[in-house]
This record gives C-alpha cells, sequence and structure tokens, in this order.
C-alpha cells in the first residue's frame, strides 16, 4: 500500500520535477523582477533604489499629467512605427530577390541575414561616423549638409532606420522559410493561368506569407519598443527630447534621476501598451491571416 | 482550340544531360494526345516546354501556326493540370477557379457564369466556398480540372492528373475526363506513366523512352503493331512475354528454337523471316499473355480463333512446357506466372476454371498468327507495318 502510494505521488509531482529548473531561472530574472517593479512603481525610492515612501498611484499619477512623458510615447510610437515598416520591408524584398537561385546567392543572403549578428551599439557607432556632418559619407554622397543626429527633425528618423537595418535580417530569415513554405508549383500554375509578376505577388506570395508575417509583426513591435543600445549610443535621447523612447526614458529616470518608482511606473505601463497591442493583434490575426 | 506542332524539340541541361532529343509531333485540334513512358523519359518535360515552363534548348514550337518558343507561359493562352494539383491554398474553389479569368481582367458576371456552369459538370457546386485544405483528393482534382475548362484556353495539358488518386476514383475520373473531351472536344496533351490510362483515354499515344519517341499511334495500332521490343513491352498489362530464341529452318517452315523446346511460324511469317535472312540468327520472340493457352483450354482458344486467325491446319504451334510458380485469381481471369526450361519467365492469361495450380508443369500452345519478332540485337519488330505517322518520327 504505502509503495503503491509513494509511485502516485511520484507520478504526479514528477512532470512539475522537469519544469523546476526552467521554472527556477524564469522566477529569478522575470516573475521577481516583474512584481518587484509594479511593487516600485507604488513607491518614492531612494538613491540606492529601496521603495522608502509609499506613494500610491501616484507615480503614474505624475506620469499621466507630464509632458515628457507624452512626448516619450508620441516618439516612442512613430519610432516602432517607422522600424517595424522600415525592417519588414527590407527584409521581405531581401527574402524575395534570394528566392530564386542565381550565381553568388550565398554571398547576398549572407549580407542580407548579417545584421542580425551585428551590435547594436556598434551599428551605432558605425552610424555615428557615416552620419557625421563633415567626415560622414551619407553626407558626401547626398551631396549634402546636414547634420543628421544633432537635428531634431532627423535624429529620430535616422535611428529609427538604423533599428529598422539591424532588425531586418532576422526578418529576411523569417521570410526566407517562410517563402520556401510556398509551393513552387502553384506559381507555374499561375504562370500558365496568365498572371505576372505582380499579380503572382499579391495574390500568391503575400497570402503565402501571412502566417509567418503576423508572427514577424509582433516579433517586430515588440522588439521596436524595446529599443535601446542604439539610442544610447547616437543620441541619448535628445537633440531635446527628440528620440527619448519609452525605454530611454525609463533608463534616464532611473540611473540619471535617480527616481525609481517613476521609472517603474513606466515599465508597467510599456508592458501593458505592449501587451493590449499583442492581444488586439491576436484578434485581427483570427481574421486576417490565411493558411 | 488549337493545333499544334513541334518541330526537332529538344532539351539539354548544362550539365550535359538531354532530357528530350529530337522530337517532332503535329497535333490535330480536338485531339486527345498521350505522352506516356517510364519515369525519366522526357514527357513531363516535354509538356513544360510547350506550357513555357522550361525553354526550349532547339527546335520550334507552334501553336495555331505561330512560333511561340519566347513567349511567355501567359501568352500562349494554355491551361494546364498539375500532378500535385496545385491549388492556391489560401483561395476558395470559387477563387481557385476564377483567378485565370481574373487575372484577364474579364467581366465579373462571366467569371462568375463560367466557373458556376464548369462546377456544375464536375459536380463541385457546393464545395465553391471551401478552401483547398478542406478537400478530399477527387475533389481537388476536379477543382484542379474545373480552373482549367473556365479558361477556355486554345489547349490543355494535364501531367499525371490522376496519379495522386486511388485506384477506384481514377478509374472513375478517366471516364469523367472522357466525358469533358467529347464535350469540350478540346485539344488535350496529357502525360501520364501508367499505360492503361494511356489506352482508354487517348486518340493518339506517343510512346517515349529516354527522351525519344518511339512510336505515334492509336491505341489499338501500337498494342497489335508496335515498332520495338520497348513499345510491345511498355503497352499491355501484364507484360508481353519475350522468350530469346534462335531461327532454323526445316521445309520452308521457320522453328524458333529455344532450351529444348520450338515454336513453329506460320507460313507469311517463316517466309518474311527467309527472306530476311535471319536463319540461323538470334530472335525474340514476343506473345501477349492472352494468346497463350494451356493445355485444357486449347480448343478453346483455338474456337475463339477459327476463321479468324488460325487454319485449321494449323496446330497453333509446338507445344512448350512451363512450370506453374505462381497462380494469381483475378476474378474474371486468372494469371499463371511462370518458368520455362531455359529460364525464361512466362505469363499465361487463363479463364478462371483453369485448373493450373502451383508447381505443376503445363502444356502452352502459343496463337502462332499473334506472334511478334523481335530483332534481338536492335529491337526491332521484324513484322511491323509501318504506318502514315511514322514518317516523322525516329525510331532510336
Amino acid at each position: 500500500m504505502k509503495t503503491s502510494g509513494f509511485h502516485n505521488f511520484l507520478k504526479k509531482t514528477g512532470p512539475y520535477a522537469y519544469v523546476l529548473p526552467s521554472m527556477a531561472v524564469f522566477m529569478v530574472f522575470l516573475f521577481y523582477p516583474f512584481f518587484k517593479t509594479i511593487y516600485l512603481s507604488l513607491y518614492k525610492t531612494n538613491k540606492m533604489g529601496e521603495a522608502k515612501l509609499f506613494y500610491g498611484l501616484g507615480n503614474y499619477r505624475d506620469l499621466l499629467t507630464s509632458e515628457s512623458f507624452y512626448n516619450s510615447i508620441f516618439v516612442t510610437f512613430v519610432f516602432v512605427l517607422i522600424v517595424v515598416a522600415g525592417s519588414m520591408l527590407i527584409g521581405l524584398i531581401a527574402a524575395v530577390l534570394c528566392n530564386k537561385a542565381f550565381p553568388g546567392i550565398r554571398f547576398f543572403s549572407t549580407a542580407y541575414a548579417l545584421p542580425m549578428a551585428i551590435a547594436s551599439s556598434s551599428a551605432a557607432m558605425i552610424f555615428k561616423i557615416m552620419l557625421h556632418p563633415s567626415i560622414g559619407i551619407v553626407n558626401k554622397l547626398l551631396g549634402l549638409n546636414i547634420n543628421w543626429i544633432s537635428d531634431p527633425k532627423y535624429a529620430l528618423v535616422c535611428v529609427a532606420l538604423l533599428t529598422a537595418w539591424l532588425n531586418s535580417g532576422i526578418n529576411f530569415l523569417y521570410f526566407s522559410a517562410g517563402l520556401s513554405n510556398i509551393d513552387e508549383s502553384i506559381y507555374e500554375r499561375a504562370s500558365v493561368d496568365g498572371a505576372n509578376g505582380i499579380q503572382k505577388f499579391w495574390n500568391l506570395t503575400l497570402p503565402g506569407l501571412s502566417p509567418i508575417m503576423f508572427y514577424t509583426l509582433v516579433v517586430n513591435i515588440i522588439q521596436a519598443f524595446q529599443a535601446f543600445g542604439q539610442v544610447k549610443v547616437l543620441t541619448q535621447g535628445g537633440p531635446g527630447e527628440s528620440t527619448n523612447l519609452i525605454v530611454y526614458s525609463i533608463y534616464r529616470d532611473a540611473f540619471f534621476n535617480y527616481r525609481f518608482g517613476s521609472a517603474a511606473a513606466q515599465s508597467v505601463l510599456l508592458f501593458a501598451m505592449i501587451m493590449v497591442l499583442t492581444l488586439i493583434m491576436f484578434r485581427i490575426e483570427k481574421k486576417g491571416v490565411s493558411y | 482550340m488549337a493545333s499544334l506542332m513541334l518541330r526537332n524539340v529538344c532539351k539539354s541541361y548544362p550539365n550535359g544531360f538531354h532530357a528530350v532529343k529530337d522530337f517532332n509531333l503535329e497535333i490535330q485540334d480536338g485531339e486527345f494526345i498521350i505522352f506516356v513512358g517510364p519515369s525519366g523519359c522526357g514527357k513531363s518535360t516535354t509538356l513544360r516546354m510547350i506550357a513555357g515552363l522550361e525553354d526550349i534548348s532547339s527546335g520550334e514550337l507552334w501553336i495555331d501556326g505561330q512560333l511561340v518558343n519566347f513567349m511567355e507561359p501567359r501568352e500562349r493562352n494554355l491551361s494546364m493540370v498539375f500532378q500535385n494539383y496545385a491549388l492556391y491554398p489560401h483561395m476558395s474553389v470559387y477563387d481557385n477557379m476564377a483567378f485565370g479569368l481574373k487575372v484577364r481582367k474579364m467581366d465579373k458576371k462571366e467569371i462568375d457564369r463560367r466557373v458556376r456552369e464548369a462546377a456544375e459538370i464536375l459536380e463541385i457546386s457546393h464545395l465553391l466556398d471551401r478552401k483547398p485544405g478542406a478537400l478530399s483528393g477527387g475533389q481537388k482534382q476536379r477543382v484542379a480540372i474545373g480552373s482549367v475548362i473556365v479558361r477556355q484556353p486554345k489547349a490543355y495539358l494535364m501531367d499525371e492528373p490522376l496519379s495522386n488518386l486511388d485506384a477506384k476514383l481514377r478509374t472513375q475520373m478517366r471516364v469523367e475526363l472522357s466525358k469533358i473531351h467529347d464535350r469540350t472536344k478540346a485539344t488535350i496533351i496529357y502525360v501520364t506513366h501508367d499505360q492503361v490510362e494511356a489506352m482508354t483515354l487517348g486518340s493518339r499515344i506517343v510512346v517515349m523512352k529516354a527522351g525519344l519517341i518511339q512510336q505515334v499511334a492509336s491505341p489499338a495500332e501500337l498494342y497489335q503493331n508496335p515498332v520495338n521490343r520497348f513499345v510491345a513491352g511498355f503497352i499491355g498489362s501484364p507484360a508481353m512475354n519475350f522468350i530469346e530464341t534462335t531461327a532454323e529452318v526445316w521445309n520452308q517452315t521457320v522453328f524458333l528454337l529455344f532450351g529444348n523446346q520450338k515454336v513453329k511460324l506460320n507460313v507469311a511469317v517463316s517466309k518474311k523471316l527467309i527472306e530476311s535472312g535471319y536463319v540461323g540468327k538470334k530472335v525474340t520472340l514476343g506473345i501477349r499473355p492472352e494468346d497463350v493457352y494451356t493445355a485444357s483450354n486449347q480448343d478453346a482458344g483455338r474456337n475463339q480463333n477459327v476463321g479468324r486467325n488460325l487454319d485449321a491446319g494449323d496446330d497453333m504451334g509446338m507445344d512448350v512446357k512451363m512450370q506453374v510458380q505462381v497462380r494469381e485469381m483475378l476474378g474474371a481471369e486468372v494469371l499463371l506466372h511462370g518458368v520455362l526450361d531455359d529460364g525464361t519467365q512466362l505469363s499465361v492469361k487463363e479463364k478462371p476454371d483453369c485448373e493450373a495450380r502451383e508447381g505443376e508443369t503445363v502444356t502452352l500452345y502459343f496463337d502462332s498468327s499473334k506472334i511478334l519478332l523481335f530483332d534481338t540485337e536492335t529491337e526491332e519488330n521484324l513484322l511491323y507495318i509501318r504506318s502514315q505517322f511514322d514518317e516523322n518520327i525516329r525510331i532510336s
């Protein structure tokens, strides 16, 4: 009797034991910081980041009445829009170009996927030199004299395009995988049916990519919201607050101004925004994605 | 509908492989023509060249008097059914069928009329809203054919369209295809490796091997008068029996010797062999399983053939002994597979009342009027009767 009881116990708890190691990692690096952030967002903190004074929803109230926060949100949305559209477009075009076999395809595939392997900060350093007003190659090639990074008009676009290029590498891989899943014979049938290249792209390629397209879109949006390294290296949120993305603003509040409570509240709001957006996208997915 | 002409069409690949060699064929308006051959014989490649999906390495392709070698597939106004159906997975059945018309910017009402009419013919009207993923193999097949019909193109190209269906459905669809051809009077070029499909569907059959046309003929002609051993062996199921023999002559009659046995040839054939100088040489004897009779059924066989092929004095050749190895009961007939004393494998198609069992030795009679003879080296049919199609064809 006793043995069988023990066996039953093992049988029931065994599966949990397998999950335990990864659960422990999640606990330490994800769940604990997550709840700690929510906790901190309700307090005023000292310079060491310790909760000192219960402030309730005060941090949130302060944020929602702060012009700087709204600017951050606006800048972030513009940034996300440019990054997602840009990176998906570059990835898609590159993948479609590399979908046909031609001499040198390996070189081009590597080149298109390469941004994935470049650290955002080092890419930012390279762009900093390229965008330099006097010695940068961009001004030289375009014959312009623009101070790209120091001009509020261009700074955000520059950072966004850099990020779009950085993210395009992984999109290229996603789309390439998606394209290789589309049956070649439907293109042949479409050719005989009388479709031209553009008709085939709109009627076959895009719908065929729609499942992976949706996944890529969600990942890209989340990734774009979290961009940080390139802002830190290239513009530090400036000029003015023109590139003060919400993640950079969190960093600034926490580690420059030592207002951990406010930073935590912004983190919670960012989390809420991404979550709502993702939920909305999953809702739309059910209608728009064809398998 | 249209007529097509292929003149000296070749397909070679950069690695030096020649998939199709010197293909010459004229296809008349409304013909149901079949390309048949073992896999890798170049039949699909030829079809794809006609469709424009493969470049023609050399030679000319004319459709309705127009050279189309360098035309894009979409400009050729053909339509094609693929082996895997190639349905657009995200489109409904309706949109799948309408696609070829939509991209040609046809009037919506006309598209609707044609799609519904085709759906009616193929009995898939109730499936129009479904996606291909929710269809069975046979239904997908109908949709693929429907997409071809609505276009009303110059010719229908079909690349092994029935090969993914189960045997019963295949037979059913074969009948449907015949009906569609009768109804539409379309020019159809149909590729298959299945000789039953070829024989039942085609008004003319092109038999190919290793990129070369072997013979172009009607099904009956192909069956009775094959140009060489390959065609004789490829067409007909079970396949024709071949026995390696030596021709010897006694009293102006030729006997074919193999092992310890011999078969006597009739007068006309004997004369032909003697005239062509085959006496003392190697000759391959070909006889179809249905033209071989076992001893007990000899009389039945003889009676069937009296007045048609045999004269009373001819005793259907000499008797041949075969040891039965496998007996296959197919219901309406029995197949006996066995071995002769020289080791040659032989098949015999008999009536179900045939009593021969595995392990027994049976006496066989060959219907001498149905015997075909092939040159053992060149494999040419020595009794081949030349026909009108031979002008264009080069035999390997």
